[in-house]
């Protein structure tokens, strides 16, 4: 079943001429995100846009701002760089930068008081369910995962994108 | 935007937290050592033995558990109180509402010396299931202490000290005296600030809360409202009270969903309030077996643990109310 699957979404070359020569692309994101560390859990359930522009067929740089809901609010900004399979299954791998701003739950660590920084993290992501059709990609189930620091103690950070819809620009 | 965003993010995050004054600083650390663990434990004991005698309130109606709801006491603690106060010097005066069953709480103030319109508050809840040794005896002689130690010394602003009554039914007095009585600069709410346990595994936790393994430490819970007072009880405290404090702070006002632990005592009406309040506990039911049944019991305490919460309670309402 796997098999016929990627056989199909290879021989599907027209979407894939088409994404070549469509550089930039928008979208909108759901997404679900927490960070641990001895200092801080910040995290949440939101949605937020993205934007993408591909050098080529493979290569593309990103950036991303969520809202997140759950510990306050936080907004959560990724941006960073992958690479992505051409044809209609386009899974894509990337590396990512974090910056977490807002709600959190603080807390001190030693005679460390909780602190005002905001939350940097570094990331990898994989979207193994990523499609283009046209000039339309959808992804869902997309994860990453990381480490995160407010500048007091580092510990893991995770996300998940629900469901990403995007639109390549003329 | 983008950019402006980030700028305008960045320059929030790094807003100064609350400074004390050094003079400050020197002040409250001096006035703590004079906390006298032992009258504060013997305050505990008498009144876990009121409550061991004291007339049930009438929980005809509770609608919940008898066994617990049905051994809540606080006509005695509440006379203990306003009569402690009085012979401080002060003038305690009772609020009463009319719920079922009624809610009394008992308030007085320590008149300010250069700013008596601003009002430091430090309350704790009197009213107690059993013999209420940590819920709330602990807490209720804490505040008495300070109130000892602050009687003929006073402070710049307005110190005032409330019982309050019926937390235990759902912050019914400190809800009250939110809505009823003039806004506090800050707020300094003890409840259930006895029990320690140094045994690695002692402390329970809820998913998100590193806590430490051993439940010894004093949690000083805030939100992004009281941040900054929270940040002057770290400064002022700075590890002279002898016992670990960790400080918690909520998102927000602290209403969300996840961080709903930290809103189940007297500080709670304040912080939906908009209004700034800390919370001294010992986390309660997450460290200590004896939670809401009848073996809260004054021998359960540990004394040191109840000296150093003291001690960070005097600390703080000084650096609150001496601060320039």
């Amino acid at each position: 079943m796997k098999t016929t699957l990627l056989v199909v979404l290879v021989a599907l070359p027209a979407a894939a001429e088409e994404s070549v020569l469509s550089k930039l692309s928008l979208g909108l994101d759901t997404v679900g995100a927490i960070s641990l560390t001895q200092a801080r859990t910040q995290g949440g359930i939101g949605g937020g846009v993205q934007a993408a522009f591909s050098f080529d067929e493979h290569w593309l740089v990103h950036a991303r701002a969520a809202w997140l809901w759950g510990l306050g609010s936080h907004t959560l900004f990724h941006a960073g760089g992958g690479w992505q399979r051409a044809g209609t299954w386009r899974p894509l791998f990337r590396g990512d930068v974090t910056l977490g701003l807002g709600g959190s739950l603080d807390f001190s660590v030693g005679s460390t008081p909780p602190t005002r920084a905001p939350t940097v993290g570094l990331v990898v992501g994989a979207a193994l369910l990523r499609f283009q059709v046209g000039r339309v990609i959808v992804s869902g189930l997309e994860l990453e995962a990381g480490v995160s620091t407010e500048f007091v103690s580092v510990g893991p950070r995770a996300g998940v994108t629900l469901l990403s819809l995007s639109a390549l620009l003329e | 935007m983008v950019s402006r965003l980030l700028v305008a993010a960045f320059a929030l995050s790094a807003c100064a937290p609350g400074v004390v004054d050094s003079a400050t600083v020197d002040k409250a650390r001096a006035l703590a050592t004079e906390v006298d663990g032992n009258r504060v434990f013997a305050d505990i004991e008498a009144l876990a033995a009121l409550h061991g005698k004291d007339t049930r309130v009438d929980c005809a109606g509770l609608n919940t558990k008898a066994d617990t709801w049905c051994n809540l006491t606080n006509t005695a603690s509440r006379t203990f109180v306003a009569d402690r106060l009085r012979s401080l010097g002060m003038t305690p005066e009772l609020d009463t509402i009319d719920t079922h069953p009624a809610t009394t709480n008992v308030f007085a103030e320590l008149r300010g010396t250069s700013k008596p319109d601003e009002v430091i508050l430090v309350g704790a809840h009197f009213d107690a299931f059993f013999m209420g040794a940590d819920d709330n005896s602990s807490g209720v002689s804490v505040m008495l202490e300070v109130a000892r130690l602050l009687a003929n010394r006073p402070l710049a602003r307005t110190v005032r000290f409330v019982g309050f009554d019926h937390e235990e039914i759902g912050l019914v007095g400190s809800t009250r005296h939110v809505k009823s009585q003039a806004k506090p600069k800050a707020s300094l709410v003890f409840d259930c600030v006895g029990f320690a346990d140094d045994a690695p595994g002692s402390q329970g936790s809820l998913p998100g809360f590193p806590t430490p393994s051993a439940g010894n430490f004093l949690a000083a819970i805030a939100n992004d409202v009281s941040r900054p007072q929270v940040e002057q009880v770290l400064q002022t405290e700075g590890g002279k009270s002898g016992i670990p404090v960790l400080a918690i702070i909520a998102p927000g006002l602290g209403a969300g969903p996840l961080s709903g632990n930290l809103m189940r005592s007297d500080h709670a009406p304040f912080w939906l309030a908009g209004e700034s309040a800390v919370f001294f506990t010992d986390t309660a039911n997450f460290r200590n077996k004896n939670y809401h049944t009848r073996q809260d019991t004054p021998e359960t305490l540990s004394r040191p643990f109840l000296t150093g919460a003291a001690k960070a309670a005097v600390m703080s309402v000084v650096a609150w109310g001496d601060a320039p």
